[in-house]
């Protein structure tokens, strides 16, 4: 199978879905994607299941017809193909969250984190984790320290903290 | 031996482009070129 990813009707991950569905339905199956973009969220769903006969290919990236044939033999031998583009986005994003302030936090600082991305206020957040208001605070002081946020206005800091977190969800 | 290969792509031009491609490597036989991911699962 030779696919693309965004396919009708929804547009979003078929050629994923149809490739993870072949794992049952014809195991024997190799399956080639053809992608417009690196979309590492894909591409991982793709190898979830193993990255035995999977190819994952960037249409920009194809110059040749000899790539897409060399892709297609090696699936069919059960072999893989991941151009190193994708390769390269995935280990880039697995280094960044490896090296994330982020990772200093506890579970609980995550979730009030969130909230705060969520724009609640400490109010709504203590509401949303059954926590006082006050053990809110406390977390918040927590992860401002942890992210090493300097002395600044309250509300900087909760946007700092807060766009630090987003950028690690990417 | 003959590799059989079903191409699924929704845009016209890339897949017609495609499929004419996959026809001329010897050793693969373009079974079926699909539109959307029902016809996809159906065809396979």
């Amino acid at each position: 199978m030779v696919t693309d990813i965004r396919m009708p009707p929804t547009g979003t991950d078929e050629g994923v879905r149809a490739a993870n569905e072949l794992r049952s339905r014809a195991p024997s199956t190799g399956v080639v994607v053809l992608s417009q973009f690196v979309e590492p969220g894909y591409a991982l769903a793709l190898l979830e299941h193993g990255s035995e006969g999977r190819a994952y290919l960037l249409k920009e990236r194809v110059s040749d017809i000899e790539q897409l044939r060399h892709a297609i033999d090696e699936v069919a031998r059960g072999g893989s193909v991941i151009d190193s583009k994708v390769v390269e986005v995935l280990v880039e994003a697995r280094t960044r969250s490896h090296e994330s302030p982020l990772r200093f936090l506890t579970p609980r600082e995550h979730e009030v984190l969130a909230g705060m991305a969520q724009g609640r206020n400490n109010a709504g957040i203590a509401d949303a984790l059954g926590l006082s208001e006050r053990a809110v605070e406390k977390h918040i002081n927590s992860v401002f320290a942890k992210l090493a946020l300097s002395e600044e206005p309250d509300s900087h800091r909760r946007v700092k903290a807060v766009l630090l977190y987003l950028s690690d969800q990417s | 031996m003959t590799i059989r290969v079903i191409l699924a792509e929704d845009n016209y031009l890339v897949r017609e482009g495609l499929a004419r491609l996959l026809q001329t490597q010897d050793g693969i036989e373009l079974v079926a070129t699909c539109g959307d991911l029902d016809e996809l699962l159906s065809t396979v």
